[in-house]
Order: structure tokens, then sequence, then C-alpha cells
């Protein structure tokens, strides 16, 4: 299933982001509405004020109206958003007793004492007008008079605008106060995720160690049951796997063992001639070739085991188990006329390595270097420190590898000359898969004098012994 | 000698018996490691070859029992089984030495020779490398039965290299050997000593290797 929004971090964002938004933009409307009713009432009392002083002023002079309007009652309204006041003070019939003639009267009927807003326009522009009856001074029944005062709205709007920014301010502090909060606490909680990708990551290949949930957070567990419990699934497919492979290895070596008995005892015969004598040797070539393969096929096995082992292994003296399995094949490099050495041998180098993959390392190198590069050539083993690596070189004289295949060389039963019966195919697969668990680097090329191969494996030294 | 075979496969026990007999080894097989306790119990052998995967007991609780009742037999584990960490592990049991399956007769019996000579004391001074034999009691070296005869330097040389049969010696080390007979000896005469002793042993099996920039070393090369 694909996800439109792929991260957690904007996911949870966007949940609590977006209602947040709306929340707020509905606030901000409603908000809105309410600053323009609180202008317009603040508006409704300057007018109402300003409307009694006026009426207040009204007196009934034989028969006829007298009115001086005092600057009081437009004082109420002084502003900076330069409002025009407009008033008129009408008799009950609708004459005009002072004022704007242009103010347009109440539509409606009025009871005594009482007042009445709406919107009206004047000289093109808005106003909001008050219309408020009043009874005269004299008291006289059934007289009454009316007056209207109104005001442009530019107060008003600017009144109102006011109110609205400030609500829009305190909304914008509380929505980056929102996101500033979301951004700390998906550093913060989400960083146990970033922490528990990098221990995931960390993780040699083929690790098969369960992880520990009690350090991760509870939103983890889940996750890690799963990975443990696909790992021990795993671990008992690969020992079952193992368990097949030494059960196997442990038949065809008995009955290699048989076969090697046999060929003994015949050789052991006084009276072999030559012919028989020599197709028990060839027997028992075939015989040694084959047990070759068993042991190089358990090798692998076991490397693929020793990487899923994490107890860092101890420093050893490469130079030492170069010797050894110099010497250990000093007799399959006599039997072919190779001219077996080495050439530089820096006994101060060590690295973590644990001894029998080193040995199987090398011993392999030497092997193939032997193998193919033909009778009467000449095998070199060297040792160097190359910056802050050890570099353990096997270079020969023989018919060396193509570029084109040298990557294809270290797949597992690949042969560069299909008619090599000798060659199994192994070899270099071992030294590759060697050279991951030791977290090696190898490298083929021809060497310096321009002919043969050159096999080098870089090894990392160890912290002390870097310059 | 009298040797156990204790083996639970009866086709590779019963060949190793008849090539151990052609040798003039006494040889009784066990097939079981229950078989080997048993006659364990009652009988002395001058060594014991162990497999290690029997059934039942296995091969390393036969040979725990036996150093707990502190019998000094030398044992040679002979095992499929030949992981670098297998190995230690039974040689810390007590095993003396380890051969993995399959070996070469050859190979088998210079072990055990090797070993009877060990945990005989000396008894048996010969020191073999293919048919060349060192007899460290009288100083002869022979092939195949037969006296060679060295002159004081070859001899010399040939007995450094024949007690590290399958190490290398180091040029300086083996001019250093001599210097007891001469006051020093030239690289270029060392060379003409190793070039004579590789054709008296011609055919021996033995051979004087040259390894370039270690030294020599003595080896059984099988013929190729």
């Amino acid at each position: 299933m694909s996800r439109p929004v792929k991260s957690l971090k904007w996911r949870l964002g966007l949940w609590v982001f977006l209602p947040t938004f709306v929340i707020s933009f509905i606030d901000l409307a409603v908000t809105y509405r309410s600053t323009d009713k609180i202008a317009t009432l603040v508006q409704e009392q300057l007018l109402k004020g300003s409307a009694r002083i006026i009426a207040e002023q009204l007196l009934s002079v034989d028969g006829g109206f007298e009115i001086s309007v005092p600057p009081a009652a437009f004082e109420l309204f002084a502003n900076k958003y330069k409002d025009h006041v407009f008033y008129s003070v009408r008799s009950k019939d609708g004459k005009l007793i002072a004022g704007d003639a242009e103010l347009p009267a109440y539509p409606g009927q009025l009871p005594v004492e009482q007042e009445e807003y709406f919107l009206s326009s004047m000289r093109g522009e808005e106003v909001r007008v008050i219309s408020y009856v009043h009874s005269l001074p004299d008291k006289s029944q059934n007289d009454f008079a009316v007056t209207q005062v109104a005001q442009t709205l530019h107060g008003h709007a600017a009144f109102r605008n006011d109110l609205f920014f400030l609500t829009i301010r305190e909304h914008l502090i509380l929505l980056s106060i929102v996101i500033f909060g979301l951004v700390i606490a998906f550093r913060w909680t989400l960083s146990p995720l970033d922490q528990f990708g990098k221990k995931l990551l960390k993780r040699t290949p083929g690790s098969l160690e369960t992880l520990e949930e009690k350090s991760e957070p509870i939103e983890l567990h889940p996750l890690i049951f799963a990975i443990n419990d696909y790992v021990s699934r795993l671990d008992q497919a690969l020992s079952s796997y193992e368990q097949f492979v030494a059960n196997t290895a442990h038949q065809l070596r008995t009955s290699f063992a048989i076969i090697t008995s046999q060929l003994n005892f015949a050789s052991r015969h006084k009276d072999l001639d030559r012919d028989q004598k020599d197709i028990l040797n060839a027997i028992q070539k075939s015989v040694s070739r084959g047990t070759r393969v068993i042991n190089q096929l358990l090798i692998l096995a076991a490397v693929e085991r020793s990487r899923q082992q994490q107890n860092p292994a101890a420093l050893i003296q490469v130079s030492c188990v170069a010797r050894d399995v110099i010497e250990a094949l000093a007799p399959v490099a006599q039997q072919k006329n190779i001219d077996l050495g080495i050439d530089e041998l820096d006994e101060s180098l060590t690295v973590a390595a644990p001894q029998h993959l080193m040995h199987e390392l090398i011993s392999n190198l030497v092997d193939n270097a032997i193998q193919h590069s033909g009778d009467a050539s000449i095998v070199t083993v060297m040792l160097r420190r190359r910056d802050n690596a050890a570099v353990l070189s096997v270079i020969d004289n023989g018919p060396g590898i193509p570029a084109a295949e040298r990557e294809k060389v270290f797949e597992r039963f690949y042969r560069l000359d299909e008619s090599r019966v000798n060659s199994s195919g192994l070899g270099l697969a071992i030294v590759k898969e060697i050279c991951n668990s030791l977290q090696a680097k190898v490298e083929l090329r021809v060497p310096e004098n321009g002919v043969g191969l050159q096999v080098d494996v870089v090894f990392s030294l160890p912290d002390y012994d870097r310059g | 000698m009298k040797l156990l075979l204790v083996e639970d496969n009866r086709e590779l026990s019963s060949w190793l018996a008849r090539l151990l007999q052609t040798s003039g080894y006494s040889v009784e097989q066990a097939f079981s490691g229950e078989d080997a306790a048993t006659l364990l119990l009652t009988e002395n052998y001058d060594a014991i070859l162990l497999d290690l995967t029997l059934p039942g007991i296995k091969g390393q609780a036969v040979l725990k029992n036996l150093r707990r009742k502190n019998d000094k037999t030398p044992v040679l584990i002979i095992s499929a089984l030949d992981s670098l960490p297998d190995i230690i592990e039974n040689l810390d049991l007590g095993a003396d030495d380890y051969l993995a399956k399959p070996f070469d007769i050859h190979e088998l019996e210079a072990r055990l020779r090797s070993l009877l000579r060990r945990s005989s004391g000396q008894l048996n001074p010969v020191i073999s490398c293919g048919g060349l034999s060192y007899n460290s009691n009288s100083k002869i070296f022979s092939i195949d039965g037969q006296d060679l005869s060295l002159t004081p330097r070859e001899h010399a040389v040939l007995e450094v290299l024949i007690h590290k049969t399958g190490s290398t010696v180091s040029k300086k080390n083996l001019a250093d050997s001599l210097c007891t007979l001469d006051d020093s000896v030239s690289p270029k005469a060392l060379e003409i000593y190793i070039l004579r002793l590789r054709k008296k042993l011609e055919n021996s099996g033995a051979q004087i290797i040259t390894l370039r920039g270690l030294g020599y070393m003595l080896t059984y090369v099988a013929a190729g």
C-alpha cells in the first residue's frame, strides 16, 4: 500500500498542524464578527450620547422650536480617522428644526424615548445613524421630536481592525509555538528511532544476534520482537543447513578415507607393474582433488558462520601465518617445480583476525598461484605496510587474468579455463568470503614487471599501529 | 607394538587395520565408544587411534575417561572434523596429535612413530622423512634401510634439517650450525652441500626445498 506521505514526522505533523490551522481559521472568522459587533456597540453608545446631548437642548418657544447645539455633542466623536458627523432634529411632522436636511429620516415609527440604529448613506459615504425619539422639554403631551446623529464608518472600521489584528497576532504566536514544539518533539521523541536504525545498520551481514528490548521505547517493541523472531527462525534454518553440510562432509570424508586406505594398501603390493602404479597414482590424485573440494566447501560454510560471531578477534602476526602456509605448500610447489618464496615480510604487522581464517586466506591465495601459474613458474609472497594498511601480496608469473574476467573469478565454481581439472573454482571465492568477513579488500592486478597475476589483500591496521 | 583402533566405520577400520598390520603393528578394532571403554578396562596398548564421531559414547568422552584414570597412552585423533577450533579443543582434552580424514597412510604412520617415540622416551630414536631415516643414537642416516654415506658437513646440514622436518631453516641458522666444524661457511659452500645432499636423497621421497627468502626445508614430497 502506498501512502502519499511517507515520513512519519510529516504525517504526525500534518495531523497536528492541519486541525490547529482549521480551528484557528474558524476562530478568526468568529472573532471578526464579534470585533465588528464590539466596534458597532461602541459607535452606537457614542451616537446615543451625542443624540441625548442634542435632544436636551431643544426648547419649545411660542409654538416654535429653538435649539443651540453644544460643541460637546460632536467632541465625543473626535478621532484621527477623519470621520464625518451629521445631525438633524425634526418635529413630529417631519419638519427640520436644525441640522442637515440630507440626513434621511428613520423610515419606521418609534415609540417615545426609544432609539433605533441603522445604516444609511450620506454624500456617497456609508454612515451609521441613530434615530432618537424624545418628548419636548415642557413635557407637553403628544408632542415629540426626532433627533438623528450619523457618523461615517472610518473609526468603526479602524477600531474593529485593530481588535482583529490583535487576535490574529495571538493566533500566529500560538501556531508558531505549536510548530516549534512539534519540531523539538520530533527531534527528541523520534531520535530513538534513528538510533535504532543506525544500530541495525551497524550489524554485520548475517548477524543472528537478537536485539535487546529493554533500552528501546515501547513503540519499537513489536518491531524488535518481529526482527528477533525472524532472526531465530533464520538461525534454525541455518543450523539445520549447517548440520546437513557437516554430516555430508563427514560421510564424504569417511568414504574418501576408505578409498585412500584401499589405494595405500594396493600400492604396497610388491608385484605392481608400471601401468598399475600409474593408475593407482592417478586415482590417488583424483581422490586428493575431491578431498580438496570438500575441504573448501567446509571452509566456505565455516567462514559464513564465523561472520555471525561478533566477538572481536585477537591480533595475530600475519608474517608467521604466511610462513606456515609457505612451508605447508612447499611440497606441492616442489612437485610442480615452482620457485616459491618471499620478497619482503614485515614482521611488525599485526591484524585482528581469527588465526585459522588468516591461514585459509593466505593458503588459498598461494595454492591458487601454484595451481594456475604453470610448471616452473615463480610464486612470491610479500607483506608490506602501505599508509595505514597491511598489504599482503601473492605474485606469480603465470598467464594472469584478463581485466574483463577479474570480477568473475571471485564467483563460486567459476573457472577461467574450463579444461583445467586441478581447479575447483572455489579458491578465490573463499578468499573473497574471508576478506569480507575480515573487512579486508582484495584487488587483482598485473605485477610491476608486467607478467602474471598479483593479488593484493589490504587489511586495515589496528588503531595503535597507524602512522 | 599393539594399537587400539577406535573407528565406527567397519570398512575403513578393517582397511586401516590391514594396512597397519603390513607395517608390523598388531591392531585391535573397536567399533563404538562402549567397545573401546570395555577394552581399555582390561587391555594395555602402545597407542590409540581414536575417531570422534562414534555411536553412543563419543570419542571425546573415551579420551576424557582415559586421562581421568591417569592413563598416558598416546592418543592420535583421526576425525572428519578438522576446523582449527576442533583441533585445539581435542588437544586440550589430552589428545597427543590430530589427523583429519582422509589421510595418507605414510602420514598416519609417521605421526604414529613420532608418538610412540615420544611416549617410550627415546627408546625408538628414529626420525623419518619419507624413505629417509635418522637414528639419533647411532647418528646414522639411512634410505629404505640402506646406510647413507655423508661427509661430516653434509651430515651436519642434514641433521639440522631433519630435526626440523617440515619447517624452514634459514641459511644463516644453517651456516651457524656448521661453525663448530669450520670457522665460517660461505653461502656458496652451503649451496654446494645442499646440492650434493639433494642428489643423495633422490628417490627417497625426502627433498630439500629452497623457499626463496626463507631458507631450506626438508620434507616429504610425493612423486608427482
